[in-house]
Parts: structure tokens; C-alpha cells; sequence
């Protein structure tokens, strides 16, 4: 077997045990690796209805087969679970050395079951894995805990994924950091991380590996770095994504106060352009990346002089745009703070931003806050509120639940802007100024994700109307979505999807040089068809219906009051109708769900015994 | 002759040290002739944001009033209209 190991390691946190367990090519091919491995992975080793934060839900660690060889960009893992959010199927996506660190331990996935009796790391070393006592680490920042580790094995080249405070407390919005600053952000994968009580995760890995046809693989991988050095992905490495802030807010859809608006009046101030201008200290590289896209900014003077972190668009929206922030420094503080507690930024700044609402309806007030006035803008109060949440200190205890059961504690019409779907908060594009991702954010499998669905590509590249529904869309989602899992299964970075003439072919002829399974373009389609509906199948198990399958009330009631979106919401009966076109491209029934046929067809016999109609 | 605004986003913003730039350009001029105006007025767009031969780099597009997308160069714009030069991408 080449890149793969063939074997998946399962670690029992409440027996302190571990046992490696053989897969077949057969299964690897089939899964192909990264999320799809994972969600499989969770699909087989969490009992049906488990409690997210119980010590039955598996937190699994999937491999892709790229990491640790020159293909560029395909340094990354996926984390999945049953997720705490939205009680939906969890994945997430990291890279770095921690992904390249794994693989070298020698497996493609890792199980993670059972909960300890007080705070732990785990050390995998190769092949022994051993259980460390980390109550010394407890509250520890996550990019100090990397280093704490470090220096306690006494090894620079162990890599370590870890939990922040907010992942301690449970907080539902808690992500797994790892490389200082890569995180596994979405869906609340820390808060499982912190109910088995596992602080960190360190990884060293010291095994070679090896690829089906190395010079062919060599080849190919010099050319393909060199395209990913070009103007394809320039934007990246001058800007960053926070490129987007004033495309997007000239297009009416930078999500602005809580999505009250689709532009902000001060975007060129919290813009990838002024970032640049004033804050950006370098770009730096995910491990065998050429790209270098993550721009590490700083304050240099004021109020929070010393701050430090990287940005990318999503973080920027949510805390900027979105809270009504204009000053950078107070962007810089409020991701850094996330970073630090192990917060996701989307779902902590679009929490904050419904809290700030609450507050300017007079739904909150002042003494519901412990004296802060969360107004637009006020970045001190908004940095203080994301502390409160990871410390789940104050109103903090019910931002730390999300949106979605924070509104349904608070009511008195908070409901209504809430936005999330299936309780995962929404990303930065407003949904109803790109009516084609409206649809994908609806029938997410794991909510509202722009990486996930892509469908906002179409939209903005104006291949369909963007301020408009329609049947097609159904179509165009569902190719979105297959084409966003050839990446997640793949693990290849996104960014480099413009270098590539026929993505599906070229890909699949990568990963055949690296595994030495033959397999064709169409091949991988099916394979990235089957991804999407085994984690469509788990959800389904797990209690979906289509009634979760909606946006949120603002999208379908407010028009967007101001741009060049201005006057468009999305019509609840367009939706429905968007949704309907949607399963029927999908192959499912007008309720949703999979017959049976369709999960045999896909080679998912066994699933379909569980969920198949 | 007729007078074109384009506002200016990303790598073109950046080349060009302007957010929005005036250019003119034949009263049947399509917008294979707006990127050769461009081109003469920012030589540095070659290679970042026009190609040698005289199209736009992916990811890059032209965009009428922040409403449609021009799917064809060969269409004649508008004049009174803003033109955006500009990009949405995203992932990771």
C-alpha cells in the first residue's frame, strides 16, 4: 500500500488504551481519505442518538493521502464527531505539520472514545501512545499549550492539536487548534474535544512515506507548484481573503450589524487593503504550501498595541463588519482572543453580533450584560464578551451555547435574527444577495458553510442571477457541493482549484500516482457523491428532517435595506422550490431522505439498512 | 467616443494606486477594447490581472453596476454605467 498505512488507531480515554485497527485498499480507495474517511469513521463508532458531549461520541482524525508528499497544498487532516452545535455530523478541516506529523505516525485515522477522569494529553509516538496528566495546562492559551508540550517532551518536532479554555468549558463553539493558528474551527469539535477532558493531542511521527510513482508524482508536483505560484492565486499571498471585504460590500453582501445590512459605510477601513497598508507583518505557509496565504498582522500603537494574530476574510467579517467595527486594532484583539481561548471566529463574532442586537432592541440590557454596553462598534465590549463566552463567565453561559439555543432561551423575537441553520452559525456572504448558496447554506449537511457548498461561486461569477431563485439551482448546488468534497476528500487546499484545467481529472490522476489506485475522474465523482451522502445519512440518523433544512427568518422576511442587493430577500416559497429541485438532483424523496436504491447504488449497503427509505 | 468608470478591486486596485479609474473608448467598443485602454493605462495589470493576450486572469471579471456579470467580451458596455473589475473567492 503506498501513502495509506492501512490501519486507523483507536484510543479509549476513560480505560487509557489504545488498539490499531486494519482497513483495506478497498475501503481507503472508496473513502478516498480526509472528510469522508473521518465522517465514516464517526458514522461506525458512535452509537445512533449519542450525546455529543457524552464519552460514546467518537472525535475521529482522518488522514489525507497527500500530507507528507510534494503535493502542494494537500497538507491537511479532518476532525469530525457528532457536533455539540448542531447535532448534525461535525467536519472540519486543518493542515500543517500536525497533519503531516500524524500521517507519519503511521495511520490514516484516528478514534477517539471515552472521557478521562481530569484534564490529559495524549502522546502518540509512532506507535505508543501514552496518557499525560494536564491539569498544569488547564486555561492555558492554545498556542502556549503547543509550546508547553513541546517543551515537556523535549521534542521541536512533536506537533500538537489543542483545546483553549473554551473547549474546557464546553462551549459549544470551541475549536481544535493546532500549528499556532490552523484550527478545526467549525461545529464546536473542541467542546467534544473537552468533554473526554483531553486538553491536547501530540503527534511524532517518524515514518517515511512512500508514493506509488515518485518520479511521475515529482513531475506533475513541480509543475503544479509552479502554477500555484502564478497570478491564479495572487490575491492569496498579496491580500489574503480579506481581498473579499470590499468586493463583497460592493456586491450588498458583507454581512454587516448582524446582517441587518449587506454594507458597511466604513468597509474601507477594516479592509484586506487597509489591513495591508497598516498591519501586515508577513505571510506565512501551511507545511508544503507555495501559496502562503495567512497574513500575520499586528497593532503597532494603541489600545491594544502588541496584538497578533492572522486574518482571513471570515474572521474579519464577523468580528468587524458584522459587530459594526471600523477599527482594525479592535479586529485584531477580538480574533486574537478567540485564537488564544480556542474559539471558532465565525460562530463567536455572529453570536456576539445577535447579542449586540438584543441589546440595540432593548431585548438585553445593560445589567444583562454586567454593565457593558455591547453597542455597534464598542470592540472593548465585544473583545470582553468573547472572553466571557470561553470563561462561560456572566451572559458569556448562554453565548457559549450559539445562537440557536441562546434565542430560544432569550425569545421576545430574537428568534428572528438568529442566524444560523441547524444551529451553526452563518458565514460571511448574506444569503440573500447570493440566492444559489441560499440554497446550499439550507441543505448543509453541517449548516451554513461556504467551503462546504461553493454555491456562491456561481452566484458571484454571474452564471446565474444572483438576486433571484430558480429550479436550476437545485443542480448547480448539488455540483457545487461534489466539487467542494473533491478538495475535502482529497485534502487538497481550495485555493489552488483556479490552477487546474479539468479539476476532476487532474486531481484523481495525483492521487492515483500517490496511492497506486487506479482511478478515473468519474471514479472520484462517485466517490465525492458518496461522501455527501454518507454524511446526508448520518444526520439522518441522527434525527434530521426536512424542516431542518431552512434559513434563518431574517433571509426570508427583511429585505436587505441598502446596495446593490437592495430590496432582495429570499421568498420562502422560492426556497421551498429551490430545496425541492434540490433532492430531485440529489436522487432523494420530496422528505429528503435517501432511498434505499440510491445508498446501494453508491455502495453504502450497510447504511442503507439504517436509513434508507 | 464614450466615458467608462471602473472601480477597481484586489491586484488591479493595488497596480493602479486607485480605487476607480475614467477611460474612453470608441462608441463600438466592446470590453476587449476596455481591457486594451486599461492595459495602456496600467502596463503592470499584464501578467497579475489581464493576460498577455488580452483577457482578464481568472479569477478576475468585469461586473455591470453590481448587478450582472459580463459573461462575453464581446459585448458593448454601457456608457453611465459602473464597471467593476473585481473577484469573490474564497475557500481554504
Amino acid at each position: 500500500m503506498y501513502s495509506f498505512f492501512g490501519k486507523i488507531l483507536h484510543i479509549d480515554v476513560t480505560n487509557r488504551k489504545s488498539w490499531v485497527q486494519s482497513v483495506t485498499e478497498e475501503h481507503l480507495r472508496k473513502y478516498v481519505g480526509g472528510v469522508s474517511l473521518a465522517t465514516r469513521l464517526v458514522y461506525d463508532n458512535t452509537p445512533k442518538g449519542v450525546e455529543p458531549l457524552g464519552p460514546d461520541n467518537a472525535l475521529c482524525f482522518a488522514a489525507s493521502a497527500f500530507a507528507g508528499t510534494l503535493v502542494p497544498v494537500g497538507t491537511k487532516h479532518a476532525v469530525a464527531a457528532k457536533s455539540p452545535l448542531t447535532n448534525c455530523i461535525g467536519d472540519c478541516l486543518a493542515s500543517s505539520y500536525f497533519s503531516q506529523a500524524f500521517r507519519r505516525a503511521g495511520y490514516d485515522g484516528i478514534v477517539i472514545k471515552g472521557a478521562a477522569d481530569k484534564l490529559t494529553y495524549i502522546f502518540i509516538d509512532d506507535d505508543v501512545v501514552t496518557f499525560h496528566n494536564a491539569e498544569h495546562l488547564r486555561g492555558m492559551p492554545t498556542f502556549e499549550t503547543e509550546e508547553a508540550i513541546r517543551a515537556e517532551l523535549g521534542d521541536e518536532a512533536v506537533r500538537v492539536a489543542t483545546i483553549g479554555l473554551a473547549g474546557e468549558n464546553l462551549v459549544r463553539i470551541a475549536n481544535i487548534t493546532n500549528d499556532r493558528g490552523r484550527q478545526a474551527g467549525r461545529t464546536g469539535l473542541g467542546a467534544v474535544m473537552g468533554s473526554k477532558k483531553i486538553k491536547a493531542i501530540a503527534v511524532r511521527g517518524t515514518k517515511p512515506i512512500t508514493v506509488a510513482d515518485p518520479a511521475a508524482l515529482t513531475a506533475k508536483c513541480l509543475a503544479l507548484s509552479q502554477l500555484a505560484k502564478g497570478p491564479k492565486t495572487e490575491k492569496y499571498r498579496i491580500m489574503g481573503t480579506p481581498a473579499n471585504v470590499l468586493n463583497l460590500n460592493r456586491l450588498g453582501g458583507l454581512p454587516t450589524r448582524n446582517f441587518q445590512s449587506g454594507t458597511f459605510e466604513a468597509a474601507e477601513k477594516v479592509s484586506g487593503e487597509y489591513m495591508l497598508e497598516h498591519h501586515v507583518d508577513k505571510a506565512v505557509s501551511c507545511a508544503g504550501c507555495p501559496i502562503a496565504c495567512e497574513h500575520i498582522t499586528s497593532v503597532r500603537e494603541g489600545d491594544y498595541k502588541g496584538a497578533r494574530t492572522s486574518i482571513d476574510y471570515e474572521s474579519l467579517f464577523a468580528v468587524g463588519p458584522n459587530c459594526g467595527i471600523d477599527y482594525f486594532p479592535g479586529v485584531i484583539k477580538a480574533i486574537e482572543t478567540c485564537d488564544a481561548h480556542g474559539l471558532d471566529t465565525i460562530s463567536s463574532g455572529v453570536t456576539v453580533s445577535w447579542a449586540m442586537e438584543c441589546y440595540q432592541r432593548g431585548i438585553l440590557t445593560k445589567e444583562d450584560f454586567g454593565g457593558l454596553e455591547p453597542t455597534w462598534g464598542n470592540h472593548a465590549a465585544i473583545v470582553r464578551l468573547i472572553e466571557m463566552m470561553a470563561k462561560r463567565e456572566g451572559i458569556g453561559d448562554l453565548l457559549a451555547e450559539g445562537t440557536k439555543r441562546a434565542a430560544k432561551k432569550v425569545g421576545n423575537g430574537s428568534e428572528h435574527f438568529a442566524m444560523n441553520v441547524k444551529g451553526l452559525e452563518c458565514s460571511g456572504y448574506d444569503l440573500r444577495a447570493f440566492q444559489t448558496y441560499a440554497l446550499g447554506a439550507a441543505v448543509g449537511t453541517r449548516g451554513p458553510c461556504h467551503n462546504r457548498s461553493l454555491a456562491y461561486e456561481p452566484d458571484a461569477q454571474g452564471k446565474v442571477d444572483r438576486l433571484k431563485a430558480g429550479p436550476e439551482r437545485g443542480a448547480i448546488a448539488k455540483e457545487c457541493e461534489e466539487f467542494a468534497a473533491l478538495f475535502d476528500m482529497t485534502m487538497l487546499c481550495k485555493f489552488i482549484r483556479g490552477c487546474f484545467k479539468e479539476p476532476w481529472s487532474e486531481i484523481t490522476e495525483l492521487y492515483t500516482l500517490t496511492t497506486g489506485f487506479n482511478m478515473t475522474g468519474d471514479d472520484m465523482k462517485a466517490a465525492a457523491e458518496r461522501c455527501w451522502n454518507l454524511k446526508k445519512a448520518f444526520n439522518i440518523r441522527e434525527g434530521w428532517t426536512r424542516a431542518d433544512d431552512w434559513l434563518p427568518e431574517r433571509c426570508l422576511t427583511d429585505p436587505l435595506p441598502e446596495g446593490a442587493a437592495k430590496g432582495v430577500f429570499v421568498k420562502p416559497a422560492d426556497l421551498n422550490m429551490m430545496i425541492d429541485a434540490y433532492y430531485v438532483a440529489r436522487g432523494w424523496t420530496a422528505e429528503g431522505l435517501i432511498p434505499t436504491m440510491k445508498l446501494i447504488e453508491l455502495g453504502l449497503e450497510d447504511i442503507a439498512k439504517d436509513v434508507g427509505v | 467616443m464614450k466615458k467608462l468608470q471602473i472601480e477597481l478591486f484586489g491586484s488591479a486596485r493595488r497596480l493602479a494606486q486607485a480605487k476607480e479609474v475614467n477611460i474612453e473608448v470608441g462608441d463600438t467598443a466592446t470590453f476587449r477594447e476596455v481591457i486594451v485602454a486599461l492595459v495602456q493605462k496600467f502596463p503592470a495589470f499584464v501578467g497579475h490581472v489581464i493576460t498577455e493576450t488580452g483577457d482578464l486572469i481568472e479569477p478576475y471579471f468585469f461586473n455591470v453596476d453590481a448587478r450582472r456579470v459580463v459573461r462575453n467580451l464581446d459585448e458593448i458596455p454601457e456608457e453611465g454605467k459602473p464597471l467593476l473589475l473585481l473577484f469573490v473567492d474564497a475557500g481554504g
